[in-house]
């Protein structure tokens, strides 16, 4: 296989991690604005991916390596970064489909130290750097972004659980803003990692192939990004925040704490913060690990007992695994790819196959924009929950309902039949119509009208009545005096 | 692990912490304070004149912050 085309797919693939960073991370910057319905879901993702497009083209000073010391930097062939990128690509998915937010920089740090172990052995890999690089901040992002947010929280609120509607309708504002900064700041650093992973792999490959004329893609050590390079990243990165990676959305969102304007404010600020901070002072920290625990914080400082801590179990789970895992699939995909161009395409077959097996497996449960504030979990192979059951196919071994219930839309649900109980309709006590005064005034005038001449009509009744009992009275009297008359005449006679 | 131990730049990892919450604290505190101005007291239907500019200026001190951030962000500036 030749260079040219070794560098084509390893660039494309790049990209394809770029995508995946995007849509595993846009949940970093709207999952809060989702779930409190600051941004109605679509408008959320296209106002990230716009966010995201500037801050690649705001920052392009690429770092100078790969793996930012955690791996012997003249051990990476394009070879490597290829098999380091399959291996993020993978764990990003798989992590997706569970819903599960992880850090992407972990996972393609992950494959590359597998990558390079499978290539040098241990003598590659500088432990210390993993250990201060990325286990410590691991443990720490979390913590400083939960402390900040749970601050924050407990400062909106000022002790009370709750606040006015037009406070929060203010803090639902200045959610937005935090929201699309953390978004920004996403466009600028993870942007800049994929620019600089092609550019390490246009100089490599223009080392390998050597010559001199250099050709179009060519770059010379020490050089700045080409300006396509610069263009095709952002819309990557772009193009895979727009996507959503709802799954993730709705775990962030829904899935740790029910979560108020005021402590999405909180949350989005003090992940704001520690972006910030740790870019710019020497301790860098990833985006996800920070989001995620300045959620748990507000959640924390509200409401605890409605913390979900299973959902932040699981989470930790996947934080720990990205690693070794990352490393194990980076680590193997180097292994085949050390075969030669067959074992190139074999890996590039294994990334294409799981990926759309994975696909396949999340369309079973499918979440979008429509329904990821529907439910709190994401589930893979088990039924959805009924709240997410959009069609229903009618069984003809059902058997038949009354009449009066079988209208009822809880009639056609599949549950029926299987012993579970549909979940009823929340009640909503209906609310009684009340009119406006002048026509309450109006009605009230016009029932004492009906009452005035309800009255008089049986007043006139009464007196009719009394009038005809009157006359029946003095007709009977006539009658029974025209009888005495009569019959006295008879006697005289 | 000794070496582990000197590998960590605990200096940076205690800034990076005490920056994250002191700036949260801040911003939080200005936004609650400004909102406080905002909104109207008790027995009234909206918040006095003085009352709102008080509440814009917290703002425009937010704002501010956020500038900063911007600033932070784009290496142009810096």
């Amino acid at each position: 296989m030749s260079v040219e085309l070794i560098i084509l797919i390893v660039v494309i693939t790049a990209l394809i991690f770029d995508f995946t960073n995007g849509f595993h991370d846009a949940a970093n910057a709207m999952a809060t604005c989702v779930a409190t319905g600051a941004f109605k879901p679509k408008m959320a993702v296209l106002l990230a991916a716009i966010m995201n497009l500037i801050g690649a083209f705001l920052s392009t000073n690429v770092a100078k390596t790969i793996s930012g010391g955690i791996v012997d930097d003249q051990l990476i062939t394009p070879q490597t970064v290829f098999a380091a990128l399959v291996g993020a690509i993978l764990w990003n998915l798989l992590t997706w489909l569970f819903g599960l937010p992880s850090s992407s920089s972990h996972a393609i740090f992950g494959a590359l130290i597998g990558a390079v172990l499978v290539q040098a052995g241990l003598i590659g890999i500088h432990f210390s750097t993993v250990a201060s690089k990325i286990l410590l901040p691991a443990l720490v992002a979390p913590v400083v972004a939960g402390v900040a947010s749970y601050l924050g929280t407990k400062i909106a609120y000022k002790g009370k659980h709750n606040l006015p509607k037009e406070s929060k309708k203010r803090y639902r504002n200045a959610q937005r803003v935090s929201s699309l900064l953390v978004a920004l700041s996403h466009g600028t650093s993870d942007g800049q990692k994929t620019m600089g992973i092609i550019t390490l792999v246009l100089v490599a490959g223009t080392l390998q192939l050597g010559g001199d004329q250099m050709p179009w893609w060519g770059q010379a050590p020490g050089t700045g990004p080409h300006w396509w390079v610069i263009l095709s990243a952002g819309i990557a990165i772009a193009l895979g925040t727009y996507s959503g990676g709802w799954r993730i959305m709705r775990t962030m969102g829904k899935g740790m704490a029910e979560i108020e304007p005021p402590q999405g404010f909180a949350a989005e600020t003090a992940g704001m913060s520690c972006i910030l901070a740790s870019s710019h002072l020497g301790f860098g920290l990833s985006t996800t690990h920070i989001v995620s625990g300045a959620i748990m914080g507000t959640g924390l400082a509200r409401t605890p007992e409605e913390v979900r801590w299973n959902t932040a179990k699981r989470m930790l789970i996947a934080w720990g695994l990205t690693l070794p895992a990352a490393a194990l699939v980076g680590g193997l995909a180097a292994w085949v790819a050390h075969f030669g161009s067959w074992g190139f395409l074999v890996v590039l077959a294994v990334l294409v196959i799981g990926s759309v097996t994975i696909k396949i497996v999340s369309s079973k449960n499918h979440v979008s924009h429509e329904n990821v504030n529907d439910s709190h979990e994401v589930t893979v192979l088990a039924k959805a929950a009924i709240s997410s059951v959009t069609e229903t196919i009618p069984n003809p071994l059902a058997p038949a309902l009354p009449e009066e219930i079988a209208d009822h839309p809880l009639a056609a649900s599949p549950l029926r039949l299987t012993g579970l109980k549909p979940r009823p309709k929340p009640k909503v006590p209906k609310k009684k119509k009340t009119p406006p005064k002048s026509k309450k005034k109006k009605q009230r005038k016009a029932a004492q009208q009906k009452a005035a001449v309800a009255k008089a009509q049986e007043h006139e009744a009464a007196r009719e009545k009394a009038a005809k009992a009157k006359a029946a009275k003095e007709k009977a009297a006539a009658t029974r005096a025209a009888k005495a008359a009569k019959a006295k005449e008879v006697n005289d006679a | 692990m000794p070496s582990l131990i000197y590998a960590i730049d605990w200096m940076a990892l205690l800034l990076v912490a005490a920056v994250s919450i002191a700036a949260t604290v801040i911003i939080a505190a200005l936004m609650s304070v400004s909102n406080y101005f905002f909104h109207p007291p008790k027995g009234e239907e909206k918040a006095s004149q003085p009352r709102r500019i008080l509440g814009f200026i917290f703002l425009g001190l937010m704002a501010c912050v956020v500038a900063f951030g911007l600033y932070l962000m784009i290496p142009y500036f810096h």
